[in-house]
């Protein structure tokens, strides 16, 4: 390392707080008698604060796109994962081998009866492959609609409820919500909860009574919800019907709408 | 949606780079409809939720690469405080909603030994990132990706050399000098740039 580079890298370990408090202390004094020294800090404490502002812009952005990119968990995880088997080469008597599921070697070598009976489960779950429980957990994360003008409720119930809610402790707040109340937004956190202990019944309720009773403005919130129902409940064709109703308004979530359309089984 | 307990998600903090990103995204996609909920409740949008969310996790990010994040509470109810403070902070400067603030003020003053202050992020504007990733991109991925790991994730260049795969620690620092000689002259000859960076700092 040069001598330009040694007075360079002091300068980091300072900025970087990479001392000793006695180092600092000394680097500190040396700095308030050297006016070059003095610029030389700002100029790379300027160069630190380009780099840093740069890689919090691309996170900030990364953060916003992860509400529209479901995926992009698995496939970083994909990209990132260690291959710790190689893929076998094709058998050239057989033609197997590559990349096929496991119980291809079951069709291969098993009996009539295995291989008959794996055909049959190939046919009838061919079109099984969208995990949409998976899908509903994945796609209910994304939020909901802003409430803007809920008024204080006193009730201590709902106070429970929502602190419950804001916690995360889902139980707690279906159990104390007061849907009675017919607020909407105690409906919305009621039909949430719901989900989320898989009491997918009354959370339908939930969601279909504010689609019907309240402003407009729940309309999209609850029609992403009762999407997410549909799902889980394999109805495609209803939840296809939803989210293409959220894509066309530009509604609420239409983004993610149209990613988990994407994502749908073809009819 | 795949999920990590807290010391995953503080190793991945630490660990940078595609770490770093999945540890933030979960922690930003898993804590978010809480988010929204609380700031909705309190005259917020969902943008101005997702907006101050974004910046806590980034503040939360700080703190554990600083090792200020004690681990008295669990990541989540922490978030919760800092998106309590940054909210309160923007509600207060525009003067808005006396009520909430009040409540906070006591509700944050009791909080005060938890959570060390912070200082809101820089503000920053969309020309002002153009600006500096067009200067960045003059100096290549592998320079982006050395400088990254120095002045961001604050590596030690032992460990910049084993993460870019460097026979050792001198090839780094050397690879790092040239790269931020570069940068300190593109710098130079921007000053509204510099005179912009000095105003933030």
């Amino acid at each position: 390392m040069n001598r330009d580079d040694a007075y360079y890298d002091e300068i980091h370990r300072y900025l970087l707080g990479e001392m000793s408090d006695g180092e600092a202390r000394a680097f500190q004094s040396r700095i308030d008698d050297d006016a070059t020294l003095l610029e030389s800090v700002r100029l790379e404490e300027e160069l630190q604060l380009l780099v840093k502002l740069q890689r919090r812009a691309e996170l900030k952005q990364m953060l916003q796109n992860s509400l529209t990119d479901p995926d992009d968990d698995a496939s970083a995880a994909e990209q990132h994962a260690p291959q710790t088997k190689p893929i076998p080469p094709k058998d050239p008597k057989t033609g197997l081998g590559g990349i096929r599921p496991p119980f291809w070697k079951y069709i291969a070598y098993g009996s009539g009866l295995a291989a008959c009976l794996v055909a049959a489960v190939m046919l009838y779950f061919g079109n099984q492959k969208f995990d949409q429980e998976e899908a509903v957990q994945r796609y209910l994360a994304v939020g909901f609609y802003p409430i803007k003008d809920r008024k204080p409720n006193d009730a201590q119930a709902s106070r429970n409820g929502y602190v419950a809610y804001t916690h995360g402790n889902w139980p707690t707040a279906f159990a104390q919500l007061d849907t009675t109340e017919d607020a909407p937004e105690a409906l919305l956190m009621h039909g949430v909860s719901a989900m989320h202990i898989e009491r997918w019944e009354h959370a339908r309720r939930d969601f279909l009574h504010l689609e019907h009773h309240f402003n407009p403005r729940y309309a999209d919130n609850a029609n992403w919800f009762l999407a997410l129902l549909d799902l889980q409940a394999q109805d495609y064709a209803t939840c296809k019907k939803r989210l293409n109703y959220l894509i066309g308004n530009k509604g609420f979530q239409w983004k993610s709408a149209r990613s988990l359309l994407a994502e749908l089984p073809a009819d | 949606m795949a999920d990590m307990s807290d010391d995953e998600i503080i190793t991945g903090l630490l660990e940078g780079g595609p770490a770093e990103e999945k540890a933030l995204r979960l922690m930003y996609r898993n804590n978010l409809p809480m988010v929204i909920a609380h700031i909705s409740e309190n005259n917020g949008s969902q943008e101005d939720a997702e907006d101050v969310f974004q910046e806590t996790v980034l503040t939360f990010r700080d703190q554990v690469v600083a090792g200020t994040f004690l681990r008295r509470a669990k990541i989540s109810t922490f978030l919760m405080s800092i998106v309590r403070r940054k909210w309160y902070n923007r509600l207060r400067r525009s003067g808005y909603n006396e009520g909430y603030v009040a409540e906070m003020k006591h509700l944050l003053e009791a909080e005060q030994e938890s959570i060390p202050d912070m200082a809101d992020p820089i503000l920053m504007d969309e020309e002002l990132i153009k600006k500096i990733e067009q200067m960045l991109l003059k100096i290549g991925e592998k320079c982006r990706e050395v400088l990254r790991m120095r002045f961001w994730d604050q590596f030690a260049m032992e460990k910049i050399a084993e993460k870019l795969g460097y026979k050792n620690a001198q090839i780094a620092k050397n690879k790092h000098f040239r790269c931020i000689e570069e940068l300190r002259d593109l710098l130079n000859n921007d000053p509204d740039l510099r005179n912009t960076l000095r105003d933030l700092l």
